[in-house]
């Protein structure tokens, strides 16, 4: 899995850049914004990381470029400005992710991580969640090599949980992925599923955060 | 907690008075005043004039009278047959009788249009006045007449002529009258054009007024008063260029912060990933060790510094959102909760928000954030162990919207909670990696929007309880 970095900090930039390695990516490092010339060039990453900061280029300009060529590749925002404003700003360009430095490396490749799940559930790739294995293609669940059997909707359901592992997500944002699965507001149909996955793949599965919604720890 | 002075305590500020108001209270003061004193003087003017031409005319008529006796003196038939009462011919009351003429000639009344017994109208004076008692008659029961003589010695002849005295006063009346309505008539007329007159001049300072009301806390942009006027045009230039100046002023200070916080953070954060980025393995754990220390300097000047922009921020920010939109509690708690819950869990904690699907509020979204940011976080710093944290929020009763953030730890007494809303106090608690500015923060932040905090030990969780009251939307 390749990751592109732009980071103009050679100190963060090759921290990152050796963390990812020993985890097993490949990397390329960019240390000013500049742009690449197709879609089919940043699609060639799995996970693209993001300083906003840059010379040369502007990071968030850097990513309204990509997504205007049609790229749809995970970015994750690594930024030293934390305001709400700025968070808003870089998700509103359709950034997929937001970490404001300074920050846990673990917290970092975590992240990526879950965002590689994304790419590879836009892609109909296999997505790996500890010893869960997920054919986006087939719609088969392996826990430890085992099949199990999901239907569609719980199918569906499960696929958005994991490819958000680590991010709470509220009914409101399961309804709007999830459009027209037929959880409707007031019933308490999302419940049954989430018990439901909850009996096929252990009941900590999935966390509840009361009054909040429902998240799937970070994989390793 | 902020306390808010009582209305009644407040020195009441003089209203000021409005151009308009002073235009039209004037301008009705001297209007009227010019009007009285007009009519009183043309008044007078014209009761004197009034009398000055009757006199002259009566006295012109009794000369009159007079030739005309002389005339007749060859003639002494002619006068002999007119010494009859002409009133008593041709009218029954003589209270009507405006005047009367009386002419007595060689000791006796020829002519004489008044039916009264002859030695009356013989003690007749040539001039003066003569009452008259009767029933009936206007003003009280008497006539009063005001008498005009001549007398000629050669013809042995006087003439009387009586002229009722109400006749001047009705005339001066009718005259004063007349000038009080005519003034009435063009006071108003004058008033109304003025008021169009004022509402020109006024009308668009009030516009320039609302247009400079209407704009938002930050809106930075030049005003338009879209006026022709030359003074209103030099109102709107000084006004852009104090805007522009404190655009400027206050752009040099947001980027201040902003840039003082990406050169902070970032050499921090390389510090912290080159320490994470060390491999571990081979390496001592005395060394180990100290890249943990590291870490954890890095996170305490992390946290520091985060809270001394999100101070500074505070402190610079505008109480209301710049678009004049409500924020949602609800909304922004959710989001905080949900950044927050990994970390929880991480450490098999547990967190819970209650609260209705919306509570509206107003005030600075980003204050707010960092406001309910930094109770979050001084919760989980100071839970206990494993972290059981609440968050409620209520879309308000009596007291308003509220959010309440409650937390399983040791709690605080009412003087240390008061001391941590100080700048800079620690809680005596030397554990976890904050500099203790989180209720500082917070307060800062309830100063700024106006709100009020207060707390609670030992609450459902048994740790501390802190609440903020909101104020309700005030209704457009």
């Amino acid at each position: 899995m390749r990751i592109l970095i732009y980071e103009d900090d050679p100190a963060i930039g090759d921290a990152v850049k050796r963390r990812l390695q020993q985890d097993g990516y490949t990397v390329d490092w960019v240390e000013e914004g500049v742009s690449l010339r197709s879609a089919d060039e940043y699609d060639a990453f799995t996970v693209i990381i993001l300083d906003l900061g840059l010379p040369g280029e502007d990071g968030l300009s850097v990513l309204k470029g990509l997504r205007a060529m049609g790229s749809s590749t995970p970015v994750l925002i690594l930024t030293a400005r934390d305001s709400l404003g700025d968070r808003v700003k870089g998700l509103d360009a359709s950034a997929d992710d937001y970490l404001v430095k300074p920050f846990m490396m673990d917290e970092l490749l975590a992240r990526v991580r879950a965002l590689a799940r994304r790419k590879a559930a836009k892609a109909h790739d296999i997505v790996r969640y500890g010893e869960i294995e997920i054919e986006t293609a087939g719609l088969i669940v392996r826990k430890n090599g085992e099949v199990i059997e999901f239907t569609p909707k719980l199918f569906n359901l499960l696929l958005t949980l994991v490819v958000n592992s680590g991010r709470v997500l509220t009914r409101t944002e399961i309804d709007e992925k999830l459009y027209g699965w037929g959880g409707e507001a007031e019933s308490n149909t999302l419940e049954v599923y989430i018990s439901q996955i909850r009996k096929k793949l252990g009941s900590g599965f999935i966390k509840t955060v009361r009054g909040v919604g429902y998240m799937v720890p970070r994989g390793r | 907690m902020k306390l808010r002075c009582p209305s009644w305590l407040k020195r009441c500020p003089k209203k000021p008075r409005s151009i308009r108001d002073i235009l039209y209270r004037r301008l009705s003061i001297y209007l009227s005043v010019g009007l009285m004193v007009g009519t009183l003087l043309v008044g007078v003017a014209a009761a004197q004039y009034f009398n000055e031409g009757r006199r002259g005319r009566i006295i012109h008529f009794a000369e009159l009278v007079l030739l005309a006796i002389r005339e007749v003196s060859e003639r002494p038939d002619v006068l002999s047959t007119r010494n009859d009462n002409i009133l008593s011919k041709y009218v029954d009351d003589i209270s009507v009788t405006d005047y009367f003429v009386v002419v007595i000639r060689n000791g006796e009344v020829v002519y004489t249009t008044l039916d009264l017994p002859t030695p009356v109208l013989f003690d007749l004076p040539l001039e003066g006045e003569f009452s008259l008692e009767r029933e009936g008659v206007i003003f009280g029961n008497k006539i009063d007449w005001e008498l005009y003589g001549i007398a000629d010695e050669e013809l042995n002849a006087r003439i009387i002529i009586g002229v009722w005295q109400g006749e001047a006063i009705l005339g001066t009346l009718t005259v004063t009258g007349l000038v009080f309505a005519v003034g009435l008539i063009i006071g108003t007329i004058t008033l109304m054009l003025v008021r169009r007159l004022v509402r020109q001049v006024v009308q668009p300072l009030e516009d320039s007024a609302a247009a400079v009301m209407r704009r938002g806390e930050n809106e930075m942009t030049p005003i338009h008063l879209d006026s022709g006027l030359n003074e209103l045009i030099q109102i709107e230039d000084a006004l852009n260029d104090l805007i522009a100046r404190l655009d400027r002023t206050v752009r040099r200070e947001r980027n201040f912060i902003a840039n003082a916080a990406h050169e902070l953070r970032t050499p921090l954060a390389a510090v912290r990933a080159q320490a994470e980025a060390i491999d571990m393995q081979g390496i001592s754990p005395q060394v180990s060790g100290q890249i943990d220390g590291v870490l954890e300097a890095t996170d305490r000047a992390t946290r520091l510094i985060s809270q001394l922009l999100q101070l500074a921020r505070s402190e610079s920010a505008t109480p209301v959102n710049t678009d004049g939109n409500s924020v949602d509690l609800v909304a922004i708690a959710r989001d905080l909760i949900s950044q927050i819950t990994p970390e929880i869990f991480e450490v098999r904690g547990d967190i819970e928000l209650i609260a209705p699907a919306s509570a509206r509020v107003s005030g600075n979204a980003e204050l707010i954030h960092a406001m309910l940011r930094n109770l979050l976080e001084n919760a989980v710093k100071y839970a206990g162990k494993p972290i059981r944290i609440s968050v409620t929020v209520e879309a308000g009763g009596e007291d308003g919207p509220s959010i309440c953030v409650e937390d399983n730890g040791p709690g605080l007494s009412e003087l240390d909670f008061q001391a941590a809303l100080v700048k800079f106090e620690r809680l005596g608690r030397k554990s976890g990696g904050g500099a203790g500015l989180g209720l500082s923060i917070v307060q800062e932040i309830v100063e700024r929007l106006n709100l009020r905090i207060a707390m609670a030990s030992a609450g459902r969780l048994g740790g501390l309880k802190v609440t903020v009251l909101f104020h309700r939307i005030a209704s457009p």
